[in-house]
């Protein structure tokens, strides 16, 4: 054995014991004092949105910028692997799997909750119609194209990397590959793998979290309850833990992508049938607003942060835009893993058309749709809905589900992909937390998958022992902030490596 | 008075430094690396 590869070793050792000690001591933390994490979560996500709001939002605005300036530029002709590599999926599948991976349980949760808090908030300080527009225009924002440049970089900068370079598929690869004798990369490439298992493991343990509030609450729905009890949580939660542990002691194969399809349809079955059975014609002018809305005003909304506005909207915008754009950097790794690895054979131009355009044309329709019909709902009925987004978030989609026919069928169809999107992805989590913390095994031994499940479970356990789904999203952005930094970093690498290729092509050279 | 937070004024230097830094990877050279010597990253024969 070498020097080198010696200490290769060691800091691959050194990084899982750090990871799972670190992740351990979160997790039990988490649960013997889950309001003390809770509040010091709170501190030091307050005091970096209110310095750094600007910072995040920059980063998040250049990155959708460089991904277009890479689609539409030669850079776009590179295909992501061998020359003679093609697409693995076809490209409606592979969309369906983007947008599974990306987004998962969380669209569920907040199809028509997240429309109607925004609402409920913005009708305080303007008149209804205005407020239903932003309120649709803030969710499209928040699920749309900016969510999709994070992933799409991320994923970018592991797929060039490891499909035309060689290297193996982490975080710290693009780093250590391009600076591979220099000490500070090595340093920086540990720490990237090191906090990208963090984010994951805070990520997916939110997730878990919040699946459970709501299986457990459409559960309590179907058995005639008026809220969740504590025992029925427990319940949920260790069922989930029962479903997904045997698959990570086997290898399934394909079995994982198949659920997660099922997953998917059930969503898209789900959103046209309340197309069909609400008021059609609303849901559509609902959802060609909501486009119009949101396609004039995307880009602009990047820039924006909350400098001149008033103490609430401040609040608003941190918990809300800042909390989901570091959220979807908190995902990042795991989702760009995920992505880069069914993107094999895919020019650049192709993947990022794909990754920011099919996903966020979904997601407009989802919530124009879901969005809608609770907005119709306030505006038009009893407004009831709008008033349960304050007191019992997770039971909106069911509150909804009950006013359309056929309840108890949709309340378990939506229940069962809930339920589907979790398990799938811890187990796809405590894959790709497996190969991250091994340095790179892309078939991690079964005894570091279950550990990384176990461990996954005690963060989703300390997560709903916080108690709420605003304390949750508190502790995803506290795992993910530093992570902000490292996916710059990936965007600086992503774009040397792609200069030093068109640069290694001779004059004249048209081998593409 | 019109003087900011100190904490905030450093935590805002830090990511200006960070910035700093990313501008000089770069602007910088990247070092010569073993195999990097005339394989074009797209050939099938470096490929699995």
């Amino acid at each position: 054995m070498t020097r080198g590869s010696a200490a290769q070793d060691s800091g691959t050792a050194g990084l899982l014991v750090a990871s799972v000690a670190v992740i351990a001591a979160i997790g039990t933390w988490g649960v013997i004092d889950p309001e003390g994490i809770v509040a010091i979560a709170s501190q030091v996500v307050d005091a970096s949105f209110r310095n750094r709001g600007w910072f995040i939002m920059l980063t998040v605005s250049v990155m959708l910028i460089f991904c277009v300036v890479l689609a539409f530029s030669r850079f776009g002709d590179i295909r992501l692997g061998a020359d003679d590599d093609r697409p693995e999926f076809s490209t409606p599948s592979w969309i369906a799997m983007l947008f599974a991976a990306g987004m998962g349980v969380g669209l569920l949760f907040w199809a028509v909750a997240e429309p109607l808090t925004h609402f409920d908030f913005v009708r305080g300080h303007t008149d209804d119609g205005v407020a239903a527009h932003q309120a649709l225009l803030a969710t499209n924002f928040h699920w749309g194209i900016h969510a999709w440049a994070i992933y799409g970089v991320t994923a970018l900068a592991i797929a060039y990397f490891s499909f035309r370079r060689g290297t193996p598929m982490l975080v710290s690869a693009p780093i250590t590959y391009l600076f591979p004798k220099e000490r500070w990369a090595h340093i920086v490439g540990w720490l990237s793998d090191f906090m990208a298992i963090v984010a994951i493991a805070i990520g997916v343990g939110g997730s878990i979290a919040m699946g459970v509030f709501q299986v457990a609450d459409g559960i309590d729905v179907v058995m005639g309850g008026i809220s969740a009890p504590p025992w029925l949580v427990a319940t949920v939660f260790v069922l989930i833990i029962v479903a997904y542990i045997p698959p990570l002691l086997v290898d399934l194969g394909s079995g994982m992508s198949r659920l997660s399809n099922i997953a998917v349809s059930i969503a898209i079955a789900l959103v046209v049938f309340t197309v069909i059975f609400g008021p059609t014609q609303y849901l559509l002018n609902s959802v060609l607003v909501g486009f119009g809305d949101y396609v004039t005003a995307a880009i602009p909304r990047g820039f924006q942060t909350p400098v001149f506005f008033d103490d609430a909207l401040s609040r608003w915008f941190s918990d809300w835009t800042l909390t989901y754009m570091v959220w979807w950097i908190a995902w990042g790794p795991f989702v760009g893993v995920f992505v880069a690895r069914i993107s094999k054979g895919r020019t650049i131009r192709e993947f990022v058309i794909g990754v920011l355009v099919g996903p966020t044309l979904f997601s407009v329709f989802w919530f124009g749709t879901f969005g809608g019909i609770g907005l119709y709902e306030s505006l038009n009925g009893a407004g009831d809905l709008a008033a349960l987004t304050a007191s019992n978030v997770e039971r909106v989609t069911f509150e909804l589900l009950e006013r359309l026919p056929l309840t108890t069928l949709t309340t378990v169809a939506t229940i069962v992909a809930a339920f589907l999107f979790i398990v799938t992805s811890v187990v796809s989590a405590a894959f790709v937390l497996g190969t991250f913390s091994t340095g790179g095994d892309p078939d991690p031994k079964p005894k570091i998958r279950l550990m990384w499940g176990v461990l996954l479970g005690v963060v989703g356990a300390a997560m709903i022992l916080s108690g709420s789904i605003d304390a949750v999203k508190k502790l995803i952005a506290l795992g993910a902030l530093p992570f902000v930094f490292i996916t710059i970093l990936l965007m600086v690498c992503l774009a040397r490596g792609l200069g030093e290729e068109l640069k290694m092509e001779a004059p004249g050279d048209a081998h593409r | 008075m019109l003087i900011g937070d100190p904490l905030d004024t450093l935590m805002n230097l830090v990511a200006f430094a960070f910035l700093g830094a990313m501008a000089w990877l770069l602007w910088r050279d990247l070092p010569t690396r073993p195999n990097s010597s005339g394989d074009s990253p797209g050939d099938t024969s470096d490929q699995d």
